[in-house]
């Protein structure tokens, strides 16, 4: 009980720094429209040479038609090389050995689904995470809606109960999609931003220095380990609310990619926030000023951003082990693969459980040592 | 005893900041701890309050060792802190739910505390407030209240009245004195003689981390007062009068100030009589007079041969 009201103040007390607040809800937003914006290229391909796809269908209607339209489309050819496979095996083969970039393939009977209403899907397979082939689909499925919505007002042959449905947007399963600059960057930024968070768990240590509130509490019978778990579980709450602004501006104002496993989604953001502010207790406990911590927590927040690739990704072997120092390049991961090829990544989960319950033990480590 | 205080040692490196300090208190008590700046009076009452560890001795509360019965010991305290130790960023109340919850305080028990810790102190009408608009006096009666929600045994109070003005310090020893009333006991530390003498009941003098003295102020004057002084304020003063007073074996001096005869003479020998005496022969009016008993202030002086308020 005295560990939830310890959390309960310590989250009151945060969010009624209004200055901090404002601070770290603005900065990341801002940094993902700058970031998002200015380098919204440089995760685009510019020079795209035509890419060898395999196509198969099984479909003989409307929708295997149209495609076939597209792909023999003027557009569609300057970057796509379309080759009909006899099989799916064989052009599954022939992805596997890389002389195909991907292969598209229709189901059997799925322009007589989609005149009845229901929802289909056009498959994608490639042997790599990122590709353009998506959104050229994207563009054919958005064309053909159109088309078809053109077709139901016009011909009036189409079925009745489908009028809604027949505009609904068809889904593609694929297993490389292009994270554009601001879904890059929105989860970059946001971790970067979440790091410097830590200063909320430099609030609930030094804060109480300034205010002598610490002997009070020393002086308590509570246990020291209650008062430090009271002050993470109410700086971490503090943190991870203000992840979830984030997140939330970023897919409903931004339109960032956040597809994939809301609950690892949700994970990931809570162990981070928990990271950050253990780590900001740490600095605090060691230092035991606000200016110092808080300087800390700058260089190395922006150190540990670096060599996760938040600013720019970078390559090399040094680059790489030094990336698995920092928290962001397991959360980053994780999100990564969670969003663009909707799997879930033990290895990058369990680095980051392993990450807080490290620097979890080393805030009750610090923090156990006397005030006085 | 409700505390004892056996020979406790506390080293700053190669500073010996208390140096075998010893006291005992009794139930329903108000000790005080008077000492000037430096003495090791927060030092010693951190260690009573388990915040500091210590190099040396023992500190008992009802016979059993703090140490190993910290939590329940800490229990039967109420702290109130030389520095303010209020969160500026909440309310009044909220700083007496946070501190009377941290004592297990919680419902409607709870709630008539603070209410009544709120009376105590005078701040009913600014509870909602937070302390940083607070006055000087405010925060020193808030950061009281805070330490005495629990009804706690013990109130160990470290210089409660440092820095405000005249009206709110008496109001805050008239609440240490119905505080003791009321049953708790208290320690209370100051360099400032006046208040203790007010106040308390027995006073240990601390000086370099030693107890110098200690015992109720009557004990500790007597320890320095073989001698007591007369000022008796007269309507004309005359110089063969002095003459006659300081003829009298017993008394060692006799000197004018203004319109007063200040006397010194040895104690428990009828000077206060044998001067009047002496004036009414002469036919001088006494407009007043005063017997001066030794000070704290002149214990300190005696003891180290400084003031207590270098
Ligand atoms: N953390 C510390 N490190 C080193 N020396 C200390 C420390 N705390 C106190 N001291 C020294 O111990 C001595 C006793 O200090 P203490 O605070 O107990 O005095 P005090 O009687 O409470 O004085 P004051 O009236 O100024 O509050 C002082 O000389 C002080 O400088
Ligand atoms: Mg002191």
């Amino acid at each position: 009980m005295k560990i939830l009201m310890i959390a309960y103040y310590t989250f009151i007390r945060n969010v009624r720094d209004v200055k901090a607040m404002v601070a770290f809800i603005l900065l990341p937003i801002l940094m993902m429209l700058i970031l998002g914006k200015a380098l919204d290229s440089a995760y685009t391909p510019k020079k795209i040479d035509p890419m060898n796809v395999g196509y198969f269908s099984q479909d003989e209607g409307l929708l295997d038609s149209s495609l076939n339209e597209f792909f023999t489309a003027k557009k569609t050819k300057s970057v796509l090389e379309v080759k009909k496979v006899k099989t799916l095996e064989s052009g599954m083969d022939q992805v596997k050995s890389g002389k195909l970039k991907g292969l598209v393939y229709l189901e059997k009977g799925m322009s007589n689904s989609f005149k009845n209403g229901e929802q289909v899907k056009i498959n994608f397979y490639s042997k790599e995470k990122t590709s353009y082939v998506q959104p050229v689909l994207e563009s054919f499925v958005r064309t053909f809606n159109i088309g078809n919505t053109l077709i139901k007002v016009d011909g009036k042959k189409m079925q009745q109960k489908s009028t809604s449905s027949i505009i609904k947007e068809v889904k593609i399963v694929t297993e490389g999609k292009i994270p554009r600059g601001i879904d890059y960057y929105s989860l970059t930024a946001l971790f970067q931003s979440l790091l410097f968070g830590a200063i909320f768990g430099v609030f609930a240590i030094t804060k109480d220095m300034g205010n002598h509130t610490n002997l009070r509490l020393a002086a308590a019978p509570i246990q020291p380990s209650k008062v430090i778990l009271g002050k993470l579980i109410g700086s971490t709450m503090t943190l991870y609310g203000i992840s979830l602004l984030i997140f939330l501006v970023s897919k409903f104002i931004y339109k960032a990619n956040w597809d994939g496993s809301l609950w690892l989604i949700l994970l990931v953001l809570f162990l981070f926030s928990a990271i950050a502010v253990a780590f900001g207790m740490i600095l605090a406990y060691l230092s035991k000023s606000t200016m110092a911590s808080s300087l800390s927590i700058f260089i190395i927040g922006t150190v540990l951003t670096l060599v996760s690739g938040g600013f720019s990704r970078m390559e090399g072997k040094v680059i790489e082990m030094l990336s698995y120092l920092s928290p962001n390049t397991y959360a980053q991961k994780a999100l990564f693969t969670n969003i663009y090829e909707g799997t879930f990544t033990q290895s990058n989960i369990l680095g980051l459980v392993l990450y807080t319950i490290i620097v979890v033990a080393f805030t009750f480590i610090t923090g156990r040592r006397r005030v006085i | 005893m409700l505390l004892e205080v056996n020979n406790l040692i506390k080293r700053y490196g190669d500073f010996l900041a208390l140096d075998h300090i010893t006291f005992a208190i009794n139930e329903g008590e108000i000790f005080g701890l008077l000492g000037p700046n430096g003495a090791g009076k927060t030092t010693t009452i951190s260690i009573i309050s388990s915040l500091t560890p210590y190099d040396g001795g023992e500190v008992k509360f009802l016979g059993k060792e703090i140490k190993r019965h910290e939590m329940e010991v800490k229990q039967e305290f109420g702290i109130v802190p030389q520095e303010i130790a209020l969160f500026e960023d909440l309310t009044a109340y909220e700083n007496l739910d946070y501190f009377g919850r941290l004592y297990g305080l919680r419902g409607s028990l709870l709630k008539e505390r603070i209410a009544e810790a709120l009376s105590f102190t005078g701040l009913t009408d600014r509870q909602r407030d937070r302390p940083k608009g607070f006055s000087g006096g405010m925060k020193r009666r808030l950061n009281i209240a805070c330490a005495i929600l629990h009804h706690p045994k013990l109130i160990i109070m470290d210089e409660p009245t440092v820095g405000i003005d005249p009206q709110s310090r008496n109001h805050i020893l008239q609440s240490i004195k119905e505080l003791n009333k009321m049953g708790s006991t208290i320690i209370y530390t100051s360099h400032y003689m006046e208040e203790v003498e007010e106040i308390c009941t027995r006073v240990a003098i601390v000086d370099h981390g030693r107890v110098i003295a200690q015992g109720t102020k009557e004990e500790l004057t007597a320890l320095v007062s073989t001698e007591e002084k007369l000022v008796i304020e007269i309507s004309s003063v005359n110089y063969s009068l002095v003459e006659q007073i300081k003829s009298i074996p017993s008394i060692r001096e006799c000197i004018i100030k203004g319109n007063s005869l200040e006397v010194v003479g040895k104690k428990g020998e009828h000077n206060v009589s044998r001067v009047i005496n002496l004036l009414a022969e002469a036919g001088i009016e006494i407009l007043s007079l005063n017997v001066e008993k030794p000070s704290l202030e002149a214990v300190f002086l005696t003891l180290t041969g400084r003031s207590l308020r270098d």
